[in-house]
């Protein structure tokens, strides 16, 4: 193995294990192998600035905002009063409400940890109060905002169509099918512990309660229509949309729903710019590594050894599968997908895998790697809501984590899960 | 006395960073917006606004990335640290912030070399210099190096991966 490769593998992983930050942790090991190899210096900030010059990624902080205005706005509550009267009276109903609030809210901001905040913030404490264990209240929370990246619109999405090089619109719809099927599995546990632990039902809506919460959240519910459609009239691309949900969500918060003041915008604005900073650095950094890693042509290089010695397609998958969830153990997903990203798509193309069915592959693995213990991003979130222990977390969510399993494995081995849409965009 | 001075210095640059990331953030946000109106009103698209928005982008987030060193808000594995006694844990965040200063001087230097090397280029829609571009790279380097100084001298209690806002 050549120093490069010594750096950018075996160093990069050192850092990790040592608490380095991932972004400077990818950073360093760009760093080590220009000093080491006598590469000029500049390489470091010109693939840095090169990789927030994108602008299909100019779409991630839009959707964190939008994400953020709708919460402050109260459009996430007005979501979960609709999802409210439509399911509560289902056994474990409030469960059913988290999952469906959860399903419309990802399809106006496309970000897990946004949605995980804006839902559970409600919702958690609303199921403690009504007898449901915290646990379970926040394990739910969880899984319900990992939806997110499933359903269009999806950050995730978005960076691996930038990463992978494929229309972003394509792989928006091949999320439509393993999301809406997660949601229904998340369901059946739902209604399974229900029945095991005799959670109370609550009565049924009445036709004036529907009419009410369908008129309060009418503005809430337009919202994935204006962005989603949108995006599919052809009216404006995925990161026209992101801004365009921002606009949305801001004027209902300032004049329809009136919970949003100018004042607030900073705190808002930052907050959104955070999150967006933390995904974005680790993709800015990644550009040098990329560059390094080409050079060496190590992604070329693993995948022909793994397809030299792997010749099933669905071992490889498999293989694959196993790998990103241990991996999600120990990386942050966005990293794994970054930096592993050329040998993951060196495997598809090897493998004839169809690319869009592979980018469902790989985010439905980024949205369970963000609920799975012990570093899921989402399971942090719900965690400074609900105030409970990892382990507590931890034990309650794998049951779902479970059943998220199965639709990878069906998002995986049934092509046309993914590949349903594929003719509408 | 030092510690105080690096603290207030710090937080100074907190406030900048601030304000700079709201007014870019919004500067983006309002291009995209004229961009979408012009294009489906007049069917007229400037071509000026994503060159604005990814110049304000490109700021926005190497910022914010800069100011993720004095919040403590990047991701990482924090399992050996949990695990080692508490000098240990100290001296571990000691070898991980002069990790970080180094990166960031790195960056700073290099950064500085690749604005002056292309500091006579313009950008293909504005024709603004281009190192108001390029010199997001070392401005950011050099806030991670401080940054990480500042917690080099000051050894804050080490506390958890901070959550997001989102959170709260």
């Amino acid at each position: 193995m050549s120093i490069t490769a010594w750096f950018l593998t075996v160093g990069f992983a050192a850092l990790m294990v040592l608490g380095v930050p991932f972004v400077f942790a990818i950073g360093l090991s760009v760093v080590a192998v220009l000093i080491a190899v006598d590469i000029p210096d500049i390489l470091l900030p010109q693939t840095l600035i090169g990789g927030t010059q994108s602008f299909s990624l100019l779409g991630i902080p839009f959707f964190m905002l939008a994400g953020e205005l709708m919460t402050a706005g109260g459009l996430s509550r007005r979501l979960i009063g609709v999802a409210d009267v439509f399911v509560r009276h289902l056994p474990g109903g409030m469960g059913h409400v988290t999952i469906l609030a959860a399903v419309i809210f990802a399809a106006i901001s496309g970000s897990a940890p946004a949605t995980t905040a804006a839902i559970g913030a409600i919702m958690i404490p609303a199921m403690i109060e009504r007898g449901y264990d915290a646990g379970y209240a926040t394990a739910l929370s969880v899984s319900a905002g990992v939806l997110a990246p499933l359903i269009p619109p999806s950050i995730a999405f978005v960076i691996w169509g930038v990463i992978a090089e494929q229309s972003i619109a394509k792989l928006f719809l091949s999320g439509v099918v393993p999301g809406l099927v997660m949601a229904a599995a998340l369901v059946v546990v739902v209604a399974l512990r229900a029945k095991r632990d005799q959670l109370p039902r609550l009565p049924r809506a009445s036709w004036s309660e529907i009419r009410t919460a369908v008129n309060d959240g009418k503005w809430a519910l337009l919202a994935p229509l204006i962005v989603l459609g949108g995006i599919y009239a052809g009216v404006f691309t995925p990161t026209e949309a992101a801004a365009v949900a921002c606009f949305y969500s801001l004027a209902v918060g300032l004049w329809i729903e009136r919970r949003i003041r100018w004042s607030d915008l900073p705190r808002i604005i930052l907050a959104a710019m955070k999150i967006s900073a933390i995904v974005m650095a680790i993709i800015a950094v990644s550009g040098g590594f990329g560059v390094l890693v080409a050079q060496e042509q190590l992604a070329t290089k693993m995948a022909t050894f793994l397809g030299d010695n792997i010749q099933q397609k669905w071992v490889m998958l498999l293989l694959l599968n196993v790998a990103f969830f241990l991996l999600a153990a120990v990386m942050d997903e966005i990293a794994i997908m970054v930096i592993l990203g050329p040998m993951l798509i060196a495997i598809g193309n090897k493998f004839g895998i169809d690319p869009i069915h592979f980018g469902a592959i790989i985010v439905t693995n980024v949205s369970i790697g963000m609920a799975a213990p012990p570093i899921g991003y989402c399971l942090f979130v719900g965690m400074a809501i609900s105030g409970l222990s990892l382990a507590r977390v931890a034990k309650a969510i794998w049951p779902m984590v479970l059943a998220m399993l199965v639709v990878l494995m069906l998002t995986t081995y049934v092509p046309g899960f993914s590949l349903a849409f594929q003719k509408a965009a | 006395m030092v510690k105080r001075s690096i603290t207030r210095v710090s937080d100074g640059l907190v406030r900048l960073v601030n304000v700079c990331v709201v007014l870019l953030a919004s500067v983006m946000l309002a291009a995209i917006g004229w961009q979408v109106t012009l294009r489906y009103l007049f069917n007229r698209p400037p071509s000026w606004t994503e060159e604005l928005a990814l110049l304000c982008f490109t700021w926005t987030m190497l910022l914010m990335m800069a100011l993720g060193v004095r919040q403590a808000f990047h991701a990482r594995i924090d399992l050996l640290l949990d695990r080692l006694p508490a000098p240990w844990a100290q001296r571990l965040e000691n070898v991980i912030g002069l990790l970080t200063l180094f990166f960031g001087g790195y960056l700073a230097l290099g950064g500085w070399r690749y604005m002056a090397e292309t500091a006579t280029s313009t950008s293909a829609a504005i024709a603004y210099p281009i190192y108001m571009l390029h010199g997001a790279a070392p401005v950011c380097g050099a806030l991670v190096a401080w940054f990480a100084l500042e917690l080099l001298v000051t050894q804050p209690q080490r506390q958890d991966t901070p959550l997001p806002e989102l959170a709260k």
